[in-house]
């Protein structure tokens, strides 16, 4: 077997979704004042004591149960010890010798299966602002709950990196566990290429999916244009590269003691399936299934399966109208007019889709005014049935009005007309749309198409 | 100079002297604020002497016992321990209150927090007249070890002579109060027996977790255990039952309900187990004499005698205990560096400089070599045959010790193995020796189990200790075989 | 087990303690001593001994998710020395 050109690994730090923080009950969101929500356990203040989250530890499990993780019997927490003005107590509470999980893997939207080595729980240290002599230091962030993911270097472009943080936040969607507006995803990426030998290079704290592809871009070039030594980068996302933060002779000596603060979590299997029950069916089992089953499009079961309240939507209105009608119009029209909009899924009312797919499925409107109502939709509420009724939206099928039209559009288009009959096929689609434009928009194309045709070779 | 004390002695009138002042006071033929007002006035003088507080807390000692006053007055209840006062180790964090634990480092440190000992000392009526001198962060069995310009205790019978340690603030002040008084302590290793038995006063460490350590300095969280000292076993018991209990605030605090401590144990022929290697040539003849002649007084009152043998702890317990020690010490201390509170430099240089800076300049030499060791045992390449091991070997010794209490209910030894030393001989001992001379009190702390020190003789006119150990939980029949021992 | 100077140099960096030269030789000493000693845990059979993390088990002690406020800011910077604007101030980090 060849070797890949590229290795690409990835560690990614997610921060889960929840009221309070890792090991104190402060509030995990709200004021963004620096130090104020703080307290003596998250500024390691000297006899206060960390009492473990529940709610971060069933996130973790249901994210490994999620990536099919094998997840150990008893989770124990330790202390990863070093000095760093960002930690309150300079030690990390982590997990070091049995993580969560092991194991594990996502599938990405072509099929490739990318593995896992390990998932667990720890918590962020705080955030600082840099100034040329010292450092300022806010708390708030000091305890937030983080996952942080580990994949084999299984990754073989910068695409394939930005495609697994991208099908791994769509999983956190679906689980409910990260809320990708307040919440924070971070990656560290160690790659390396055939041409130097595969010498590893970690990239440390690359912010979101978008910056990944950026980052690995900018280094797997530079690799190729460069010598390469072992070393650990940074990402500066305004400027567009790695820059070197330190070299990496040795793997930096955390001296890992178990908490005894924290006594250990026993995972039964009772509470395994407690947790399995909430763990839905994740958007690739998804699209797959509807291929299968419902014969859409896999590009359009793909789209609708990344976001959870769309999948959803999907199916409900699936149960209803044609499958594939929906499919198309889901991913095609009321993605396009959210994306205009910038309004959610759930802000287009559900009701009012039955009954555009309604008025589409028994072709009582045109596609063109399909489209015109559902942008409506996504801006204010009614009813398409109703709309249609009073405004005379009703798709024509009437051969005399639309010959009618066909004559006068013909009339003044006679160039086009010298055209098609010259051979241009371009001049018919020309001419049917204008018809289509006199007849605004409701005209039936095919009605539309037969006349025209009639017309132009009789 | 040697001083001998009034209270010194387990006279049967001493014996009684706290519960009878709770009652006077409680009933309110005794002012609170007139006795507490005495009682600080002696600590002030006493103080002088011998030096036992970090920082006196005068101030809200007789604000305290004001409320008490008040509450007695208006016919609230004012609590167990009512108008006690009640030292605490500096260790043991007050919001507001200096609490350093003996270090330079924390000086001026004043905590957002209180412990949960305190608090339930304080709700119980105690009022707390000042915090108690020891070891720097408890790294020591002399309290000689303390931060800079902080005091050393010196022992009430023979101020030539060392508290013992970490505690000794604590069991130095018991024993030089001539008023009603308990104190707070802590012990990782023996830092409440150790200077109990060197002061001639009742020392219990209890069980891991049945007191709550929120609000404790840590040394060693696997280890810290926070208990009481007093004159006597009946104020042990009665400060013992004011501070144990749940505490939602400790993940590691025991969720088992306490015992009735004032009832003490039902025991019809005790089985008391001689552990045969703390009678080793090791240890002073003359305290293994008295020892001796204690358990057998205990024989006449009718317990069983047997002769025990814990070899792994014995052998094992000091490593284990001290590598275990250090190595979550190494970690707990790195939290003090110069940005959040406790003693700071000008901002200059990188991080590493900085920290390196305050720690340096701050830290004593026992916490910065307890430091390197723990760091060192823990450290990749090391942490297997160091750290973990030590872990290991405390599983061994902890099923040594099961196995031992299935023949016995009690296992007694010496509680120290000489009597205080001079602190002319403890300049002249290595980390080594100050080490292993916690042997007879690393056991029963490694493996968690409560241990209670009483007085039982004099030797070369200081006092000596007997340590009794019961199983995990099992206060009560050591308060039921101490006051035995008492009324022997 | 022999401990060099180098030892106790490398360690003390890791912690963040410098030494004066004198301590160093002291503190190489008292390694020497007290891990000489602190070895013979080896001579113990610990094969399938699971480490006792403490002297009794305890175990699954987990919050539930509520949130609440805990100190205030300005209590939280009156123990230090180096804030300004709301937040501490910490030595640089490049």
């Amino acid at each position: 077997m060849n070797k890949p050109d590229v290795i690409i690994g990835l560690e990614v730090h997610i921060q889960l979704k929840s009221r309070s923080k890792l090991f104190c009950p402060c509030p995990t969101t709200g004021d963004d004042e620096p130090n104020t929500r703080v307290c003596p356990t998250c500024l390691g203040h000297p006899g206060s004591k960390p009492l473990l989250n529940k709610a971060a530890v069933d996130a973790a499990v249901r994210l490994a149960l999620a990536l099919s993780s094998q997840i150990n019997p008893v989770l124990n927490f330790s202390r990863k010890q070093y000095f760093y003005p960002d930690l309150a107590k300079n030690y990390q509470i982590t997990q070091y010798e049995i993580p969560v999980g092991n194991h594990g893997n996502i599938t990405l939207a072509n099929g490739k299966r990318i593995d896992l080595m390990r998932l667990h729980i720890e918590e962020d240290p705080a955030a600082l602002t840099h100034t040329s002599t010292t450092c300022l230091i806010d708390y708030n962030r000091s305890g937030i709950p983080l996952i942080e993911l580990v994949t084999e270097p299984a990754m073989h472009s910068p695409d394939e990196a930005r495609e697994f943080l991208n099908t791994l936040m769509t999983i956190l969607g679906y689980l409910n566990i990260f809320n990708p507006d307040e919440g924070v995803m971070k990656a560290d990426a160690n790659v390396s290429i055939a041409a130097r030998g595969y010498t590893r290079v970690e990239i440390k704290n690359i912010l979101g999916f978008k910056e990944i592809e950026r980052a690995l871009t900018f280094e797997i070039a530079r690799q190729r244009a460069h010598e390469v030594v072992r070393e650990t980068r940074g990402w500066d996302a305004a400027a567009g590269q790695t820059y070197r933060m330190r070299a990496k002779e040795k793997e930096e000596d955390y001296g890992y003691i178990f908490e005894p603060d924290i006594p250990s979590v026993n995972i039964s299997q009772e509470y395994l399936n407690s947790i399995r029950t909430t763990v839905p069916e994740l958007p690739s089992a998804k699209a797959e299934r509807w291929v299968q089953t419902l014969h859409i499009d896999p590009t359009d079961a793909t789209i609708i399966s990344t976001e959870l309240a769309l999948a959803e939507r999907f199916e409900r209105l699936a149960q209803h109208h044609s499958a594939i009608l929906v499919a198309r119009w889901l991913r095609r029209e009321l993605l396009r007019v959210l994306n205009l909009t910038g309004k959610k899924v759930n802000d287009v009312a559900e009701q009012r889709l039955h009954e555009l797919f309604d008025l589409l499925e028994k072709k009582t409107i045109t596609d063109k005014i399909g489209q015109q109502l559902i942008e409506e939709l996504a801006k204010k509420e009614f009813s398409p049935k109703q709309r249609v009724e009073e405004q005379n939206l009703g798709a024509i099928g009437d051969v005399e009005a639309i010959k009618h039209a066909c004559a006068e559009e013909m009339e003044k288009n006679k160039q086009a007309v010298a055209d098609y009959k010259a051979g241009e096929e371009k001049a018919f689609h020309y001419l049917f749309g204008q018809v289509m434009r006199a007849m605004k928009g409701k005209a039936k194309p095919d009605v539309i198409k037969q006349v025209l045709k009639n017309i132009l070779e009789g | 100079m040697r001083l001998t004390l009034k209270n010194s002695g387990t006279t049967m009138s001493n014996k009684a002297m706290l519960r009878n002042y709770i009652n006077e006071i409680r009933q309110g033929n005794v002012s609170a604020e007139e006795a507490l007002k005495k009682a600080i006035t002696s600590a002030q003088s006493l103080n002088k002497k011998f030096h036992f507080f970090t920082t006196p807390t005068y101030d809200l000692a007789a604000k305290q016992a004001h409320d008490i006053q008040h509450m007695v007055q208006n016919h609230r209840e004012p609590g167990t321990l009512a108008g006690v006062a009640v030292s605490v180790k500096d260790a043991l964090c007050i919001s507001g209150i200096e609490s350093c634990a003996g270090s330079a480092i924390l000086k001026g440190y004043k905590p957002l927090i209180t412990a949960t000992a305190v608090t339930k000392t304080i709700n119980a009526g105690g009022c707390i007249i000042g915090k108690t001198a020891q070891d720097e962060f408890g790294f020591g069995g002399f309290s000689v070890n303390v931060g800079h310009e902080f005091p050393v205790p010196l022992n009430p019978h023979d101020t030539t002579r060392s508290c013992g340690g970490s505690s000794g603030g604590a069991a130095c002040l018991t024993a030089a109060a001539d008023f009603p008084h308990v104190a707070i302590a802590e012990s990782t290793g023996g830092s409440i027996v150790n200077p109990a038995a060197f002061c001639g006063v009742v020392g219990l460490c209890p069980t891991y977790g049945r007191v709550s350590r929120f609000g404790l300095i840590d040394y060693a969280n696997s280890l810290d255990k926070i208990g009481p000292v007093g004159k006597n076993v009946e104020d042990v018991a009665l400060a013992l039952s004011v501070m144990a209990g749940h505490d939602q605030n400790d993940a590691t605090s025991s969720t088992l309900p306490v015992e009735d401590y004032a009832k003490h144990a039902t025991a019809n022929k005790i089985r008391v187990g001689v552990i045969k290697e703390s009678f080793g040539e090791g240890s002073d003849e003359a305290v293994r004499e008295n020892v001796r002649a204690a358990i057998n007084k205990l024989a006449d009152a009718g317990c069983k005698i047997t002769e025990v043998t814990l070899p792994t702890t014995y052998t094992y317990g000091i490593p284990s205990y001290y590598l275990i020690a250090m190595s979550e010490a190494s970690t707990n201390l790195s939290r003090y560096a110069g940005i959040l509170y406790g003693a700071s430099e000008p901002l200059a240089g990188g991080f590493r400089d900085y920290f390196s800076a305050v720690r340096t300049k701050h830290f004593g030499t026992e916490a910065k070599r307890r430091i390197l060791l723990g760091t060192f045992a823990r450290m990749t390449g090391w942490r297997d045959q160091y750290y973990t091991k030590a872990l290991q070997v405390r599983q061994l010794i902890i099923k040594e010790y099961q196995h031992a209490f299935s023949t016995v209910d009690v296992l007694a030894t010496p509680t120290m193995p000489f009597i205080a030393p001079k602190f002319s001989e403890i300049k002249d001992m290595t980390p080594l020796q100050n080490y292993m001379t916690d042997i007879l009190t690393v056991g029963p702390n490694l493996a968690g189990l409560p241990h209670l020190s009483v007085p039982c003789a004099q030797a070369k006119g200081m006092p000596v200790g007997l340590l009794l150990t019961a199983p995990h939980f099992r206060e009560d029949l050591l308060f039921h075989i101490g006051v035995m021992h008492e009324q022997a | 087990m022999p401990i060099t100077k180098d030892t106790i140099r490398s360690v003390a960096k890791t912690c963040c303690l410098e030494l004066t030269e004198q301590e160093v030789d002291q503190f190489m000493a008292d390694f020497q001593s007290i891990l000489d000693t602190f070895s013979k845990l080896n001579d113990t059979d610990t094969t399938n001994v699971p480490p006792a993390f403490h002297p009794l088990p305890i175990a699954d002690v987990l919050r539930e998710d509520i949130a609440k406020q805990g100190c205030t800011p300005e209590q939280a910077l009156s123990l230090s020395k180096h804030t300004s604007k709301g937040y501490f101030v910490g030595p640089k980090t490049l």
